[in-house]
């Protein structure tokens, strides 16, 4: 049998409506514990999740640190460049050979 | 016992404050090994998760449904972002969960019940009708769920949960992708050939390869 695009549409709106319109089930306490009961099998069987959880935070603190270490060795480099006068004179006095004993 | 009924009880005093951030707060704990504060992610969004997987699951099976994807939720929780609220997040793991339901049932060659004269009768009553209340009137009936649910047993289960969010539920292309984890462009092009596939089936030519 042929339908017109005005029943099609017709007959869509009506199976819309009858889709947004089902009855939904209850769930009880019991299904409730039911869930956790197979969680903490998932959490006993699976330990590494606070492990990863661990090792992201101890990176991000780690390239914290790193980042801090960095600025304070620039930072107190350029002090004691500015307070003790050239900076590339105190650089040159840290890669001059020390004088030896044949002099 | 007594250990799960005291973190249940540390649990229950973030109710207090906003939603958003009580859900990080749990999650953080959950994340830190206290697994029964996920009780009370599974008080919050039970609800939540139920209307979802019921519009997509039959009845009998809602409760196994909704189930696995706290389950599901559980087990991904590190993956979490902060970025998107935990509602969000879960939805798309209750609407994939629900196409995987599909996808393994579709393995199991499920038989496809074929539509019958009496379908027919009922399909030429319902556009004899003209009236809005006899319209109110059809959708509350049983004819009209099990005409839904056999038109979607002929669909594949992409076609199903794309007709389903797009073209029965009302999300947006953009929304259904994000549910699903799918390309826009993918589920444009799937929302189109379901519509198709269904307005066949609607045209009686009973198109099963979909």
């Amino acid at each position: 049998m042929k339908y017109s695009d005005d029943d099609l549409n017709k007959l869509e709106r009506l199976l819309a409506h009858a889709h947004r319109a089902r009855p939904e089930p209850w769930l009880d306490a019991a299904w409730s514990r039911g869930v956790m009961r197979d969680i903490r099998r998932e959490a006993a069987n699976v330990p590494h999740e606070r492990s990863a959880w661990v090792e992201r935070h101890v990176w991000r603190t780690a390239a914290v640190a790193a980042l801090f270490a960095v600025i304070f060795a620039g930072s107190a480099l350029l002090y004691t460049a500015v307070g003790g006068g050239d900076l590339t004179a105190v650089l040159a006095e840290g890669l001059d050979p020390a004088p030896t004993l044949m002099e | 016992m007594r250990a799960a009924g005291r973190y249940r009880a540390a649990c229950s005093l973030h109710r207090s404050v906003p939603l958003v951030s009580g859900d990080l707060q749990i999650i953080n704990r959950v994340l830190q090994g206290e697994v029964e504060c996920f009780s009370e992610l599974i008080d919050r969004y039970q609800q939540h998760v139920r209307r979802i997987v019921n519009r997509h699951v039959p009845s009998d099976h809602v409760a196994e449904v909704a189930h696995d994807v706290f389950v599901r939720a559980y087990t991904g929780l590190a993956g979490f972002s902060t970025g998107v609220p935990f509602e969000h997040w879960l939805s798309g793991i209750a609407v994939r969960t629900c196409y995987d339901f599909w996808r393994s049932k579709s393995r199991e060659d499920m038989p496809v019940s074929a539509f019958t004269t009496e379908h027919d009768a009922w399909v030429d009553q319902v556009l004899a009708d003209e009236s809005d209340a006899r319209f109110q009137e059809q959708v509350r009936r049983q004819e009209t769920t099990e005409f839904l649910q056999r038109a979607l047993q002929h669909l594949s289960p992409e076609n199903r949960l794309v007709l389903t969010l797009v073209h029965l539920e009302g999300h947006s292309v953009r929304e259904a992708a994000r549910l699903l984890g799918w390309s826009i462009v993918n589920v444009k092009v799937r929302a189109h050939r379901a519509r198709q596939a269904l307005r066949r089936l609607l045209r009686g030519k009973g198109d099963s390869a979909s």
